[in-house]
């Protein structure tokens, strides 16, 4: 055990309110100007209308928040949730939680869905969601104590450093009977230099015994938290069982449950081998399909990426049940024992690396250019451990290689080192520079929208050849998919919510490879849908994996097999029996569009939220160079032909890139059109009048933020 | 399902019923994906399984 010390500065006892049909009813709330800590009811309406989770979080930040409101400002908060299903063991994906802020890559709402036990221990103390404000003046360590019906602030001094350490003594140091009682938020040293640090999420992994964590990695929640100078948020809270919830109808939870675990527990096997190899596998299936993110989301594949799948990670991953949920029949987040970096402050010592993740991999392995498990292991390793979002930082880096490459930036810039693809004692030092917010990763830290424009005022870098390849939108960095042949998911990311993340519509396959939504009406009609469908797992606590990637052997059959209509129903059998509110898979998308459209307000009540904002780089739309043109120059001519029939015989390949260009940029403002109509927004993207009202969203303020806008 | 001697991915896909949306499947537990499946030939006595629709991350 280290030698911190935490000094207790407030402490309230708490009658524990009774858990209800999945719900407590209550919230948290702790300032930490002035240390207070407030519990308040949550009533019907708002319940009725947000639902929980990523719904409960939105609004507690939007009346934290006003327009002018920036990320360090103290008013800004983090505000974390379960849902009303989160916390059933053994329904796969059953207890995740949903973080939200204002972001500092982005400057609107941003939200983030993780695994560990926080959420659901939480919500068993006592509360559906915590909201965090204010900024302390000394480093915080908060506990929310289910067992003793305590919650308490404590000034803390000499902390581990990073999240690996700290996540581990305090679980110790809270519950050292019984570790399992205890999980643990935080964040990293890099998360207060970075501008995309990310919050560890943890569990304790009985087999193992020892502490395992899992990342709210998008947009900068991380840095957010650093910044008020919370060290740690941590729930404890004793056994629990599928009556934890209160559940309307037990027999009902308990018949469904058994289905989706037993369902995936025998399907598994032959389908995904998730339970084996989590999502590696997408590498070589990504790769395979010139999706996968190569030299800065440049190319799609290449012929190295076959050491970066699943063949390795299945041989190094630990053998052991890998659950980030208590029961999860996925089990899905493996990780490496034994680790040694072979860099870094843990250079030489054994460590536990939790991961590598396809996103991982694709992002900080093949978009880098750096084709060798152990180096990606080792980055995945540094970047929870200093609390930094590895997409941003695999995305920022491929970004900055690409600038070098291109000659944007030199050795000079970048402290004498020289960031060529594949460079992974370089990356790996920048890596290492952004924990301390030190030499060029300081700058690298800050996303790709900020060196854009640091690139181009302070070393003369072309600031519109970086537009077109810095693969960031609305300021988050993509995730890792190349959508140049999709036109459907360049509107799944960039008319996202919050930025280019896969989590609201993941429709490559469906459009690229099987073309089955043709028109920019059947587009539209996916980009409502799923985007409605996944924001629900967000609003009830659940993990969206189980959902479909996983699917019944007659799904095949179905007359929509990409919806799984069969979980979907499960789904809302789920809802009912928990929350005794009887649900049809119909409603399950009203309930979503709700809170997606309230956010998409919220977006704009901070000055974003219109069409302007939904633009993409061309890199994620067509190719930008002519290497890059050439490297698939058959697809493109053929496409030039006779999709769009020109006469390509006297055209250079400038002149084709360029007529491309127009024709993709065009079609991308076409399917915008599309997806507004589809939505109920206006031409500008705004919520219609209407849309609020339909959807029981149109509270004075949300009138008064659109008539702000011109829609009245 | 009897084996023939040319017998390819694409092959054995087109004489089955419901595989639309078959983009990846894994023989004798190997991946292989659609822009393989022409030229990736079937030993016999291969085991084959259709993996479902690719969800993504
Ligand atoms: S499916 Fe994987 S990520 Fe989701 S809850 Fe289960 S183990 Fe965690």
């Amino acid at each position: 055990m280290g030698n911190f010390h935490l000094k207790e500065i407030k402490s309230v006892s708490y009658e524990k309110a009774e858990l209800k049909k999945g719900y407590t009813d209550q919230s948290l709330r702790i300032n930490l100007n002035s240390n207070d800590i407030i519990i308040s009811p949550i009533d019907e309406e708002i319940k009725r209308t947000f639902i929980g989770g990523r719904g409960y979080d939105l609004w507690l930040l939007w009346n934290s928040v006003t327009g002018k409101t920036r990320w360090h400002d103290p008013e800004n908060a983090v505000c974390i949730s379960s849902g009303p299903l989160g916390g059933t063991p053994g329904y796969p994906g059953g207890g995740k939680s949903i973080v939200t802020s204002i972001s500092p890559l982005t400057g609107a709402p941003i939200d983030s869905n993780v695994g560990g036990y926080f959420g659901p221990y939480m919500k068993f103390s006592g509360f559906d969601v915590i909201q965090i404000d204010g900024k302390a003046t000394a480093d915080r360590v908060i506990l929310i104590d289910g067992i003793e019906n305590k919650i308490k602030i404590f000034e803390a001094a000499d902390l581990p450093k990073d999240s690996y350490e700290l996540s581990d003594q305090l679980t110790r140091y809270f519950d050292p009977d019984k570790p399992v009682n205890v999980s643990v938020v935080t964040a990293g040293p890099g998360a207060e230099h970075t501008f995309f640090g990310c919050l560890n999420f943890s569990w304790w992994d009985a087999g193992r015994k020892r502490v395992r964590y899992k990342q709210a990695g998008r947009g900068g929640i991380g840095t957010v938290f650093a910044d008020k100078k919370v060290k740690a948020v941590v729930a404890r809270y004793g056994a629990v069982s599928m009556k934890s919830n209160n559940p309307a109808d037990l027999e009902a939870l308990k018949r469904v449950t058994k289905s989706h675990a037993k369902e995936i527990h025998n399907l598994d096997p032959n389908q995904n081998r998730m339970a084996l190899v989590g999502t590696t596998h997408l590498v070589p299936i990504m790769n395979d399909h010139d999706c996968l993110p190569v030299h800065n989301f440049k190319f799609g594949s290449h012929p190295e990426s076959k050491v970066i799948g699943e063949e390795i990670y299945e041989h190094i991953f630990d053998k052991g049940f890998d659950g980030c949920w208590k029961g999860c029949a996925v089990a899905c987040a493996h990780g490496v024992k034994d680790f040694s970096p072979f860099t870094g402050p843990y250079q030489g010592k054994k460590v536990f690396v939790d991961g590598p993740e396809y996103e991982t991999i694709a992002g900080c392995g093949s978009n880098l250019g750096i084709f060798d498990a152990h180096t990606i292991l080792e980055i995945n390793f540094y970047c929870d451990a200093y609390g930094i979002d590895t997409i941003s930082v695999g995305t920022s880096l491929g970004f900055v290689m690409d600038c070098f490459e291109n000659g944007l930036i030199t050795k000079e810039d970048t402290g004498g080192m020289d960031l060529s693809f594949g460079n992974r004692f370089n990356a790996l030092t920048i890596i290492h520079q952004m924990s301390k917010g030190e030499g060029f990763g300081a700058i690298v830290g800050k996303g790709i929208r900020n060196m854009k424009k640091i690139f181009a005022k302070d070393f003369g870098a072309d600031i519109s050849f970086m537009q077109d390849i810095g693969m960031e939108s609305k300021g988050l960095e993509f995730s890792e998919y190349i959508t140049k042949e999709s036109l459907a998911q360049q509107g799944g990311y960039g008319l996202a919510l919050k930025g280019p993340q896969h989590d609201e519509a993941w429709l490559i396959f469906l459009d690229m490879v099987h073309n089955f939504m043709p028109t920019f009406e059947n587009k539209a009609e996916a980009l409502h849908w799923f985007p409605m469908f996944r924001t629900w797992f967000g609003l009830c606590g659940l993990c969206k994996l189980p959902w479909n990637d996983i699917v019944p052997e007659d799904n095949k059959k179905t007359s929509e097999p990409a919806k799984v209509m069969k979980h979907v129903g499960w789904y809302a059998d789920f809802f009912s029996s928990v929350t005794g509110r009887k649900t049809a898979p119909e409603d399950i998308i009203t309930m979503s569009e709700a809170v997606y459209n309230f956010q998409r307000v919220f977006n704009l009540k901070m000055g974003f939220g219109t069409r302007e904002h939904d633009t993409l780089p061309y890199r994620a739309v067509g190719p930008v160079t002519v290497e890059e043109y050439e490297s698939r120059k058959e697809r493109y001519d053929l496409q030039l032909k006779d999709k769009y029939s020109f006469d390509i015989t006297r055209m250079d390949t400038k002149e084709k890139l360029s007529e491309l260009r127009k024709k993709r940029e065009d079609q991308y403002e076409k399917l915008k059109d599309a997806v507004y109509e589809r939505r109920g927004w206006t031409n500008n993207g705004i919520p219609t009048v209407n849309t609020v009202k339909r959807l029981g969203i149109d509270f004075p303020e949300v009138m008064e933020v659109l008539k702000k806008n011109g829609v009245e | 399902m009897p084996w023939s001697e040319h017998m390819t991915i694409d092959s054995l896909l087109q004489s089955l019923e419901n595989v639309d949306f078959c983009s990846v499947i894994r023989l004798n537990g190997k991946l292989v994906s659609s822009p393989k499946f022409s030229e990736t030939k079937i030993k016999d006595n291969s085991k084959i399984d259709l993996l479902p629709l690719v969800a993504g991350g």
